[in-house]
């Protein structure tokens, strides 16, 4: 395959997907532990969409054979999902936390787990509020935020199989999520509620090793026990009894995978040519999550990623090779319409820095301690928990640390936390950095993304695209 | 000749520059069909100045609707337009506020570039519609609020910001007797305190050119005065800042 590196439709895939080497197709396999020789999921763009996620019809995508195994793993989940249960396996649904109780779950073998809240993302990709409809039947209406199409997704199970045991965080977290799990709950479903805590600094002046964030030892006392009734729930579930080195075994893996995120942000956000679009990376981001419901098979797709990256910077190639450098954007909450992202670069940006509410996730986990307490620690450094004064310091560290030409909030309509983050990041990047600052709500129109948003976004380019040349 | 056109939600302006003064211009009504109304209003200046397409040297877009104008050699956000324009008629300016029909914004100029801006998202509250439909309920017509509402300066809380429920929240007001020129004066000043909140930490800074429909009217103006404290300034014809700044865009 001997393209330039460019972007390429769903269709222009469909031709493409001959030209990749039958070898490396071999290797996109899932659950070879469950199934004998594993299931192929190289299936491209194009071929999901005829499954009912029609924007990627619409989307461009990177045009490396690692990329299209990178959208097809995360579009195979459903596929994975429904096969392990029908294969036996325990199948469960992770809710609300930011990717601690995943680390947790796979410490145990003979189970997927996954995260519910993914779901919030479907009626995009679909092009359809069916989701979102069957959420407001069961009485999640529009005032609750797009989470709620979990709830359709629990009646519907049309995205995963009935679930063996939900586990739900609730407490110092996102309100409209707890409404949804109570209904969730309604529906009969196994639930195993946790709560999650706030970290308050405390006497002993402890702090999180890796984010910094002030703690009182006693919060971090009732966090571990928190995570070891999960941990006991789990037991409970596969039948399985959880050793201190099984969950040794899961924290080390889920810094292999966060060490390899860490290493795409920078190789990405730090160029000046990025070598993969955004889009590509809000994925990749989120795997340190999700992980797409098999840790082992995230090593090879993101370090297959990592590898473009680093070949594409060495040879000088971009999809974004134009002769001026993209305008630098960094980008805040996650937009809950996927071909935002796209629009930017269209408009001569890139993404060059990330708060997708989840760089915790990226921070290493402590292995010299029992893993109870690793995890909590990164509870702790969560920015959904954390103030949000602490969350724009670390915004503003991150803008200057990925020199960001200005700063995009697209605020997710009708989540609560949005309106109060908000106006404190806005004002600190404006105050401490004195870049142009773009926030607005994403409406809901799937997919389509509205001449107001566009507008915006095209002024603020300009703004920003003229202080660059004025600097220049 | 050049030519610019602000699509704006509520309305339409066509202008013609000659590169040293307007020329000509017309102002007319988006709704319903804004592409059309647009074109027929473009097609009408040229023939009123005995034009033809090609002899205007550029035609720029501009407004929500710059992307269906099929005429235009360039589109242009009105961010910019309407900084260009605000520019050339007050080179010092330092903030813009301008309230349209459909949104507000405050654009942040340095050395008439502009370098930052904020605008009205999740609702109407704080723009002409707003303000229009106060005035249906209170009887009293745009083009009559700023007399009706110059004698006195006492005023009412419009605690409600959705354009929505300050509906029954002004009918409230009115049962309860409360005077209808200070219900409006109320009405102006949450719009006035409601666009410049939008400025966050950074304020608002003179000079401080006022724009869009609204600054015609002459209760919002003094609203703005009162909230900011600084002398506001309106443009001859504050609507047609965003097309001037168009024709204006090299």
């Amino acid at each position: 395959m001997h393209d330039p590196v460019r972007k390429l439709t769903a269709l222009e895939w469909e031709s493409r997907k001959l030209e990749i080497p039958v070898e490396f197709a071999a290797q996109c396999q899932s659950l070879k532990g469950l199934i004998p020789g594993g299931v192929e999921y190289l299936f491209t763009p194009w071929e999901y969409s005829c499954r009912g996620d029609l924007l990627l019809r619409r989307l461009r995508f990177d045009s490396s054979p690692e990329a299209l195994r990178l959208w097809a793993f995360l579009f195979s989940e459903k596929d994975r999902l429904f096969l392990a249960k029908n294969s036996g396996a325990k199948v469960i649904a992770l809710m609300k936390d930011l990717g601690q109780t995943a680390i947790l779950a796979y410490a145990f073998p003979g189970q997927l787990s996954f995260y519910a809240d993914e779901l919030w993302w479907a009626p995009c990709f679909a092009e359809s509020t069916h989701l979102l409809d069957a959420a407001s039947d069961l009485g999640a209406t529009e005032e609750l935020c797009y989470v709620r199409a979990v709830l359709g997704a629990m009646k519907t199970l049309d995205y995963f199989p009935r679930p063996d045991l939900c586990v739900a965080g609730v407490g110092a977290c996102c309100d409209d999520f707890s409404a949804v799990m109570q209904l969730v709950e309604g529906l009969g479903m196994p639930v195993h509620w946790w709560e999650m805590t706030a970290p308050v600094p405390g006497r002993t002046g402890s702090a999180t090793p890796f984010g910094g964030v002030p703690f009182a030892e006693k919060d971090l006392a009732f966090l571990r026990g928190q995570l070891a009734g999960v941990v006991a729930a789990l037991e409970a579930v596969t039948g399985v009894s959880c050793s201190d080195e099984m969950l040794r075994g899961s924290v080390a893996l889920f810094n292999r995978l966060r060490t390899i995120v860490r290493e795409l942000r920078e190789l990405v956000y730090g160029a000046d040519y990025p070598p993969l679009p955004g889009l590509e990376m809000y994925l990749a981001e989120f795997i340190a999550i999700h992980t797409c419901s098999e840790p082992d098979q995230c090593f090879p797709v993101l370090e297959g990623l990592a590898r473009v990256a680093r070949e594409r910077l060495a040879q000088g190639l971009s999809p974004f090779k134009e002769d001026e450098p993209p305008l630098r954007i960094y980008w805040v909450y996650p937009p809950t319409d996927a071909s935002l992202i796209p629009l930017l670069e269209d408009m001569g940006g890139c993404v060059a820095g990330t708060d997708y509410f989840i760089n915790h996730a990226f921070l290493p986990l402590r292995e010299d301690t029992d893993p109870l307490t690793a995890v909590a620690e990164n509870c702790f450094d969560d920015r959904l928990l954390c103030s949000p004064a602490m969350r724009a310091d670390a915004i503003v560290r991150d803008i200057r640390h990925f020199r960001a030409e200005g700063v995009l909030l697209s605020g997710i309509f009708g989540a609560s936390h949005c309106p109060w983050d908000d106006r404190i990041i806005s004002e600190k990047v404006r105050e401490e950095l004195g870049l142009p600052v773009l926030s607005f709500d994403v409406p809901y129109s799937p997919g389509r993304v509205s001449e107001q948003v566009r507008s915006r976004i095209e002024a603020f380019m300009d703004i920003v695209r003229q202080r660059r040349e004025r600097k220049e | 000749m050049r030519c610019g056109v602000d699509i704006g939600a509520r309305s339409v302006e066509v202008l013609l520059h000659d590169g040293t003064r307007t020329v000509d211009v017309i102002i007319g009504d988006s709704l319903r069909d804004p592409r059309g109304n647009a074109e027929a209003m473009f097609r009408q200046i040229l023939e009123r100045n005995g034009l033809t397409k090609e002899d205007l040297a550029s035609i720029v877009a501009t407004g929500y609707g710059r992307n269906y104008f099929g005429h235009a050699t360039r589109t242009c956000s009105e961010i910019i337009c309407h900084a260009r324009g605000v520019f050339h008629l007050h080179p010092d300016t330092v903030t813009i506020i301008d309230i349209g029909g459909q949104d507000s914004k405050i654009i942040r100029l340095e050395n008439g570039k502009p370098v930052d801006f904020s605008m009205n998202d999740r609702c109407a509250a704080g723009t002409g519609r707003f303000i229009e439909m106060a005035g249906d309920i209170l009887g009293i017509p745009l083009e009559k609020m700023g007399e009706a509402t110059r004698d006195g300066d006492d005023t009412v809380e419009i605690s409600t910001m959705c354009a929505v429920f300050a509906e029954s929240e002004i009918i409230g007001l009115l049962q309860g007797g409360i005077p209808r020129e200070r219900i409006l004066r109320g009405v102006f000043r949450s719009v006035a305190a409601r666009t410049l909140g939008m400025a966050g930490g950074a304020g608002v800074a003179a000079p401080l050119v006022f724009t869009g429909g609204v600054a015609r009217n002459m209760g919002v103006v003094r609203a703005v005065e009162a909230e900011t404290g600084l002398r506001v300034v309106v443009p001859p014809e504050p609507r047609i800042t965003g097309a001037l700044g168009a024709a204006l865009i090299d």
